[in-house]
């Protein structure tokens, strides 16, 4: 025997390590089927030889793949103890790659839960990816539509470099008009140093005539050089007051560009409610007999308003106090125009326009004099009017530079805002594409690991179902159990049942029994119904979500499945699964107590008196049969009638995926198709309507499910081999 | 109270007021076993979030509602119920 299971398992290979094909080897019976420990051990020690041969040869997420397989599948026949021990060998050997050890964490914790905490990984990184995304997508848009809208980031690149000419353009004029006005300071302006100190040279030379006239006009008494003594005093007391009154602008301009800063500042600073005060003061002044807030604030902001256009008059007024002086070099410059201002400069232009009129004879000369002396007036009082205006500070030597330079400002404000919303956009457009990219490897990932959640479900097979099954079975229990889909977008996480938290007592009515219908009376009730019954249905439906009846069929001792599958009690295999905390608890404490201690009185049918009593080892099998199956059959209707279904004989009944509880009932369950692999039949039982029921025992003698014998008879029939196993009698 | 084996799709009503939307039924060794939710009928509202199961009792031609006392059988008829409603 055991040279016969070392031939099957050298016949493994990878593709042949998956739970299905290693049940269909037959290799757990034929393992359990070694009584002696010995021979046991050698069997397993050689099978993990060539584990570790396969292990060897493959990629690391095959690897993972096949450790996962190979652990549910050694904990067919072994203990829990030596299935440490050898996967803690194995991971030694080959540590299981980075998304795989996650998931035993989340396995560990909570097996039941595994596939909502995976989801919450996932779904955590997506959203917050997903919010930075639509964050960016609404500034892009918002952006572009400002600006335009790019396709590329190059474009945006293109136009970034074209506005940064743009701006560097702008920034050349700004400095040529800076400079010029700069010029045009020094050169208007009346308290500059140099037209002081050329004040004082004039002051100089006229102190130095004084000093010349002086001796002959006193000494000599010429009467000519007293006139002119008199005249270079005066020119020198004029020249003296000029230069004082130089000196008081400037001291003045200085002053008035101070106080024009702090009345920008206190305009800039001013606050309505800084007259809250001085208005409520003026309220209570005036005797009001109700004080009414809303006439203070009325107060308080006509105060504001008022105190606001005092210092934009105030401003104002500066300013052109401050234009004033500065325009004072430029006056002189006019006025020194004006005064050098002759008739005879306007004779050639007066020539050229009588010219132009085509005039003619004695009259001819009278005209061009009367037009000069015309077109000089006229300049004469257009040069007076233009010193009046600067004299008012109405207008500025340095209005022209000053808005051009305003504008260049203005142009370069623009430029410069929308570079920085173009580096904003390509910013945000570059960091799209990398979240993007970041997406979508994460989307791979999410494949990846659904990839290995499917992989671990698969690799769990017969205890994925356990699972389920053994989180219904805690239900009395605790009350709660989490049955969680594991489809990453599955909208239902968790099913609640409870058992015990209703209320005992009578019913009092049945609603729906009177005339009124539940969908009149009741419309929401009935709506939420009908979405949660697809939502279950959705739920249950899951691959993943098996609801297994655990070997209750027949009322024998539930949890039989259990124990066949695992080869372990069901409290030690709930020992396993809930290892922690309130679920501890739950698998020593109500699970022994409702299922290791009890088995239930009220079996449905009686186990037909010629049955023995279930002794497991008299009932597995020794060896493999020899005998495979008996006939071949061509035609199914024929063949049906040819089955006889004999007590003790085992059929393979895996393909009927449901059956029956009791021989009376019509609630059809879920099987654990591979405790139907190798089914006994039990006993028959025939209904009052004549139909004939078969009940069918596990191998190991316990219960497994009721069928109606047609229907077995006619499965039977419809695989391609009927195969009967074993004549033995049970 | 007419036909008392049709429960399903019926809104029971105890003594004590509470309401509860029979979801499905099923028979197990000849006791009846129901999968419901509770529901407010004054406000035409449903509790979905916790779904109770409940043996029914006919006592002296009333039915009343009783908690399974026994663990095995509660274990099974949650996973009838359940099978139930996954195929209707």
């Amino acid at each position: 025997m055991v040279e016969q299971i070392k031939e099957k398992i050298n016949g493994l290979d990878a593709n042949s390590f998956d739970l299905t094909s290693l049940e269909n080897s037959n290799l757990i019976s034929n393992i359990n089927s070694l009584t002696n420990e010995e021979e046991q051990k050698e069997v397993v020690d050689y099978l993990i030889a060539r584990v570790k041969e396969i292990l060897e040869t493959l990629e690391l997420d095959r690897r993972d793949e096949i450790k996962v397989n190979f652990t549910s599948f050694l904990r067919k026949f072994l203990d829990e103890d030596k299935i440490t021990e050898i996967t803690n060998e194995l991971e030694q050997l080959y540590p299981t790659n980075r998304i795989d050890a996650e998931y035993e964490i989340i396995s560990d914790e909570n097996i039941s839960n595994s596939g909502e905490v995976e989801e919450e990984i996932v779904e955590q990184n997506d959203e917050i990816n997903e919010e930075e995304i639509s964050r960016i997508n609404d500034r892009i848009a918002e952006l572009e539509n400002e600006l335009v809208a790019f396709d590329t980031i190059e474009k945006i690149d293109v136009e970034i470099k074209k506005n940064e000419q743009e701006k560097s353009d702008i920034q050349a004029k700004l400095s040529t008009k800076n400079e010029e006005i700069k010029e045009k300071i020094i050169q208007f302006d009346g308290q500059s140093d140099a037209v002081i100190n050329k004040l004082n040279d004039e002051l100089k030379t006229l102190q130095d005539k004084k000093n010349l006239i002086y001796p002959q006009a006193h000494l000599f008494g010429r009467p000519e050089q007293v006139h002119q003594l008199e005249e270079v005093n005066s020119q020198i007391k004029t020249t003296k007051a000029e230069i004082e009154k130089i000196k008081m602008d400037r001291t003045k301009k200085i002053e008035l560009n101070s106080r024009l800063g702090e009345l920008k500042n206190s305009l800039i600073n001013l606050k309505e409610e800084d007259f809250l005060e001085e208005a409520k003061r003026k309220v209570s002044n005036m005797n009001l007999r109700e004080q009414n807030a809303n006439f203070v604030n009325r107060i308080t902001k006509s105060l504001y308003l008022q105190a606001k256009k005092n210092l934009e008059e105030d401003i104002k007024n500066t300013e052109i106090e401050i234009v004033k002086i500065e325009n004072i070099g430029f006056i002189k410059h006019l006025e020194k125009k004006l005064s050098s201002l002759k008739e005879e400069d306007f004779l050639e232009e007066a020539k050229r326009q009588a010219a132009s009129m085509n005039l003619r004879g004695p009259q001819t000369d009278e005209y061009i004099k009367k037009l000069t002396h015309s077109l000089y007036l006229r300049t004469k009082k257009s040069i007076e009017a233009e010193i009046l205006e600067y004299k008012n500070g109405n207008n500025s030597v340095l209005k022209l530079e000053k808005n051009e330079i305003s504008e260049l400002e203005d142009r370069l404000s623009t430029v410069d805002s929308k570079l920085n919303k173009l580096n904003e956009l390509k910013k945000l457009k570059e960091k799209k594409k990398e979240l993007e990219t970041h997406r979508e490897h994460n989307e791979n990932e999410i494949t990846r690991r659904e990839h290995r959640k499917d992989l671990w479900y698969k690799g769990l097979a017969a205890t994925a179902g356990v699972v389920v099954g053994l989180g219904l079975s805690s239900v009395p229990g605790v009350g709660t159990i989490r049955m969680v889909a594991s489809g990453t977008k599955l909208a239902i996480s968790g099913i609640n049942v409870w058992t015990k938290k209703h209320p005992e007592g009578k019913i009092a009515k049945l609603i729906n029994e009177t005339k009124e219908s539940i969908k009149d009376n009741y419309p929401n009730i009935a709506n939420k119904i009908a979405s949660i019954k697809n939502k279950l249905r959705n739920v249950l439906s899951n691959e993943k979500i098996n609801c297994f009846v655990n070997g209750v069929a027949a009322g024998y001792m539930a949890g039989n499945i259990l124990e066949m599958v695992t080869g372990q009690t069901i409290g030690e295999h709930l020992g396993n699964l809930f290892s922690n905390g309130e679920n501890a608890e739950l698998a020593t404490g109500v699970i022994s107590d409702s299922v290791t201690n009890k088995v239930p009185n009220n079996t449905p049918n009686k186990v037909p008196t010629n049955s023995k009593p279930v002794n497991i080892s008299d009932n597995i099998p020794n060896s493999v049969p020899d005998s495979v199956p008996n006939t071949i059959v061509e035609n199914v209707m024929e063949s049906v009638s040819n089955i006889t279904l004999e007590p003790g004989n085992v059929y393979d009944i895996s393909g009927l995926t449901e059956g029956l509880i009791s021989s009376d009932s019509n609630d059809l369950i879920g099987l654990i198709t591979s405790a139907g692999k190798e089914a006994v039949v039990d006993q028959f039982m025939t209904l009052p309507n004549g139909e004939v029921m078969v009940h069918f025992k596990q191998i190991n003698g316990a219960g497994y499910a009721w069928f109606k014998e047609s229907v077995v008879k006619e499965y039977l029939a419809k695989v391609s081999e009927v195969a009967v196993k074993s004549g033995r009698s049970m | 109270m007419g036909d008392k084996n049709m429960i399903k799709d019926k809104i029971i009503q105890m003594d004590n007021g509470k309401s509860y939307y029979i979801l499905d039924d099923v028979e197990y060794n000849g006791s009846k076993y129901v999968i419901s939710l509770e529901c407010d009928l004054e406000k035409d509202k449903v509790n979905e979030n916790d779904y109770f199961v409940m043996k029914i009792d006919m006592d002296n031609n009333d039915l009343s509602v009783k908690i399974i006392d026994d663990d095995s059988i509660a274990k099974v008829v949650v996973a009838m119920l359940l099978n139930k409603l996954k195929n209707n």
